[in-house]
């Protein structure tokens, strides 16, 4: 009778490539290029080629937006409620000699959330749905020859999940709020790069980053009628995930002495994510299973820099990301769809050795209708699911994101 | 600086630009639903309790806006305006107060707060003229609460014991149901009338009159429909459910039973009208008699000798009863006649439902109304198993059936919403309309939660007396 139903925990749009302004503002094609200390994220071999030391840190500001109109034939619109995302990034590098050099970094690979209002039609299938991931990613590159260098690297992690939802108490009055909470507190990945210039302005890049799987262990807490308080599941939980593993290559063109132009296809491999299930310790609740059934996907990105002279320069990006869900799971937990990207920025050296970097990105997600959802809106009885009202209806996200860093460099010109 | 200046402007005005990009393509809304020849501009419904959404014993807010007039309307974009009571209602509105289903223990309580009409000088006729309480005859004859058909019996029999103020509510002084309905010039009409004429009879274990069907129901349902044919109404009517689907007369029998049987007891023992009768535990679990709701508290004394029953409940011990006996279970301290529908009566119930059921039918045919056929419906809700709607299993379990409220009687606002669908489907055919169905799984759930012990043997603990006015 009663249950929960809750529903996808990350996707897609749950992987956060905005690890600092630059490749930000260049639609994050970027791993052809890693010129600046975020290539700890991007392409650890990019390292080799930067000179001395050098600091990024900086932040991205994401202010995600969805509206859901349904239930089919319905055309009602529901908004997602807005809130302010602000994932930060800091990467360090340093040149140890002419072969080695090392980059530490933090970031958020995998993050966001999203919140509906408590009494939205949706409400038996997501509430608030928050994920963060923390890495720290450690690289060593090692440069073969003078145009090309490989990297291997660890990374540490740290992750912490909220889900919440209303949960029907039918036949009795008024809804339940169930709360789901974890955190795993260290989990562990790995990275490789490598990089090649055959040319003065051709550079080519290649990375790879791991599967990171999370254990996250945790409570759940439910607040309803007190009559039904043995009914609702509480106490601890287990839930395992993975988040994917991504290929990327890419490529750089200095086409003019002012224009350098790159490419880059990213592979992500979403298909390790075939359910989301929380395993209740107290045997007395059912164990949640629920099938996601990702499939493994793709973005192409392409971005241009444009050099004004030694200290100015424009960045302008544009990306296609392709969702890794079926329509028929899409849930508005995580309201996934086709994507495009579009950025500009700017990069100012201010001083020799210091310098910021801004860039705005607009992601339009291509409207969504789901038209044969297998996501069941009201409370259903086990074995109900087929009669069960589906959560058939329209998505249209779109976010705006800005992104600060500021950077800082010595030992400029020590060789 | 002036480029730096510049590369801010052209960066803030591109922001502004793509921030404004909230478009999406235009959605078709639904296509107007299709009515067909039915005509809801004006839309009447005559009924009782069930025409005014009671659930649990009250008559509240937050049932009567799901009630089934008031869905259809909702669904079909109509005026439909009610005499609202406000939470928790009329009065005495069961709530359960504990609960705990693995061990199959519910204490229900009654509220004993009560609502206010919230609306009382809406200038006009309601549009549901429902009234808790009202028999077929009423329709007619009732002007306000003294002048109801149950206010004019003797005692025990005029039910409330006070004049029945819902009439007062509803009707305002201004006409009786019939003329409050004729007065709208309705254009189409639900009437579902008749449900007390027997079931007053079988919620009192065949202790209460019953109203005639050839020389009463028929006359009386034929002139209100001549009525409503005068004034070019459509009229679609509701006919009567069979008592044996209802977990007023389910719950307590087979619960019993099976505390006899695991005290290896063959049987009960009860009173009749003309005698003492005796039911065996497969009598009880098979429901060849039928233990009332009311007597769920009664239940836990079976076997006493101390005369717990009368005294507790302060009822004078009748003449031929011997309380030394166990209670129940010999013919010296039978089970008492009113908390039982014995074969005999059970029988009268059939033979009246189906002949009132016939004169409905009969008067449909011949006037080209339409029926819905909400017996054939609660059968099947009342078939092991039940029925699977939008996911939601709704059988005649009580409480955990989905169906019924906690008077065991009424629909939950679920239930309602099936109501609301069967008169739909029926309308759609009668009248080549396609209105879509309601999606009874987005109903609320509607079980107030405050305050039955369902005891062991799953019979459900409600006070004695609590149910005394169950009605229609």
């Amino acid at each position: 009778m009663l249950g929960i139903f809750p529903s996808i925990l990350l996707a897609g749009g749950f992987q956060l490539n905005e690890h600092g302004s630059k490749p930000m503002g260049l639609g994050g094609a970027f791993t052809g290029i890693v010129n600046d200390a975020s290539a700890v994220y991007w392409n650890g071999a990019g390292l080799s080629f930067l000179e001395g030391t050098n600091f990024l840190l900086g932040t991205a500001i994401i202010g995600p937006n969805t509206s859901f109109r349904g239930v089919a034939p319905e055309i009602d619109k529901s908004n997602m409620v807005s809130q302010v995302f602000v994932p930060p990034h800091f990467f360090a590098s340093h040149k140890i000699s002419k072969e080695f050099a090392v980059g530490l970094g933090v970031s958020v690979p995998f993050g966001l959330g999203t919140k509906w209002e408590t009494d939205w039609i949706g409400r038996y299938l997501a509430v608030e749905t928050e994920l963060q991931t923390f890495s720290i990613p450690l690289v060593v590159s090692y440069a073969i020859m003078e145009n090309l260098s490989i990297s291997v690297g660890g990374s540490y992690s740290f992750a912490n999940v909220t889900i919440a939802q209303a949960n029907s108490q039918t036949p009795f009055v008024g809804d339940a709020f169930i709360h789901l909470e974890g955190d795993d507190k260290s989990a562990f990945g790995y990275n490789a790069g490598i990089m090649w210039k055959p040319t003065k302005e051709t550079s080519i890049g290649a990375s790879f980053r791991s599967e990171v799987k999370y254990s996250f262990e945790g409570t759940a807490t439910t607040e309803g009628a007190e009559q039904l308080s043995a009914l609702l599941p509480s106490g601890n939980i287990s839930a395992d995930l993975s988040t994917p593993m991504n290929i990327q290559v890419g490529l750089g063109y200095r086409v003019i002495e002012q224009l350098q132009l790159s490419a880059d296809f990213q592979w992500v491999g979403w298909s390790s994510y075939d359910k989301l299930a929380v395993d209740f310790e107290d045997e007395a609740y059912d164990d949640i299973s629920r099938p996601r059934d990702y499939e493994d996907t793709y973005a192409i990105r392409f971005g241009a820099e444009y050099f004004l002279n030694n200290q100015f320069s424009f960045l302008g990006g544009i990306y296609f990301d392709k969702m890794p869900v079926k329509p028929e799971y899409v849930s508005p937990s995580l309201p996934d769809a086709d994507r495009l990207g579009f950025s500009i920025g700017v990069d100012a050296k201010i001083f020799e050795n210091f310098g910021v970097c801004g860039s705005y990105l607009f992601i339009r997600s291509s409207e969504l209708t789901v038209t044969n959802s297998r996501e069941i809106y009201t409370p259903y009885e086990e074995g109900n699911e087929d009669s069960a009202p589906k959560f058939n209806g329209t998505y249209n996200s779109y976010a705006n994101l800005v992104s600060l860093s500021v950077y800082y460099s010595f030992n400029i010109g020590k060789e | 600086m002036r480029k730096i200046l510049f590369a801010c402007l052209i960066f803030t005005g591109l922001v502004l630009f793509f921030s404004a990009c909230e478009d999406y393509n235009d959605l078709t809304a639904p296509a107007p639903i299709d009515f067909g020849s039915a005509d809801f501009s004006r839309f009447v419904s005559i009924g009782n309790s069930l025409t005014m959404a009671e659930q649990s014993q009250s008559v509240f807010e937050s049932s009567q806006k799901y009630s089934f007039g008031k869905l259809i309307a909702d669904l079909v974009s109509t005026t439909y305006e009610q005499a609202i009571f406000s939470d928790p209602g009329t009065g005495d509105r069961l709530e359960i107060k504990s609960l705990d289903l693995a061990n199959g223990v519910v204490e229900i309580v009654e509220n004993p707060e009560q609502g206010s009409p919230t609306n009382l000088n809406y200038p006009a006729p309601y549009n549901n003229l429902g009234i808790k309480g009202a028999f077929l005859k009423d329709v007619l004859n009732a002007r306000d609460a003294t002048t109801c058909y149950t206010n004019n019996l003797p005692p025990p029999l005029n039910i409330y014991n006070t004049p029945n103020p819902l009439f007062d509510a509803v009707l305002r002084g201004l006409g009786t149901q019939m003329e409050l309905a004729m007065a709208q010039q309705p254009t189409l009409v639900t009437l579902w009338i008749g449900n007390n004429d027997i079931l007053a009879f079988a919620t009192r274990g065949g202790l209460f009159p019953i109203t005639d069907p050839q020389t009463s129901f028929a006359p009386d349902y034929n002139t209100i429909l001549n009525n409503l044919e005068n004034v070019g109404a459509q009229v679609v009517m509701a006919n009567i459910p069979d008592v044996k689907n209802i977990p007023f007369f389910k719950t307590v029998g087979p619960g019993i039973g099976l505390k006899l049987q695991e005290n290896q007891i063959p049987g009960m023992v009860y009173q009749t009208t003309s005698g003492i009768g005796q039911a065996t535990v497969n009598d009880l679990c098979s429901l060849n008699v039928l233990v009332l709701l009311t007597g769920s508290s009664a239940a836990s004394l079976i076997g006493d000798v101390t005369g717990a029953y009368y005294s507790l409940n302060g009822i004078p011990v009748p003449p031929n009863v011997n309380t030394a006996y166990p209670f129940g279970l010999a013919a010296e301290n039978p089970w008492p006649n009113n908390l039982i529908l014995d074969p005999t009566e059970m029988s009268i119930v059939d033979q009246i439902v189906a002949a009132y059921n016939g004169i409905i039918n009969a008067e449909a045919t011949a006037r080209n109304f339409a029926v819905v056929d909400i017996h054939e419906l609660l059968n099947q809700i009342g078939e092991p198993g039940g029925i699977v709607v939008d996911g939601i299993t709704f059988s005649s379990e009580f409480i955990l059936g989905n169906t019924y409220s906690l008077d065991g009687v009424h629909p939950t606002t679920q239930g309602y919403g099936l109501v609301a669908n069967a008169f739909i489907e029926t309308i759609n055919e009668k009248y080549g309309a396609s209105i879509p169905l309601i999606n009874v799984a987005s109903l609320p759930g509607s079980l107030i939660l405050e305050g039955v012990s369902m005891g062991k043997y799953g019979i459900p603990n409600i006070p004695h007396g609590a149910l005394d006015n169950v009605i229609f």
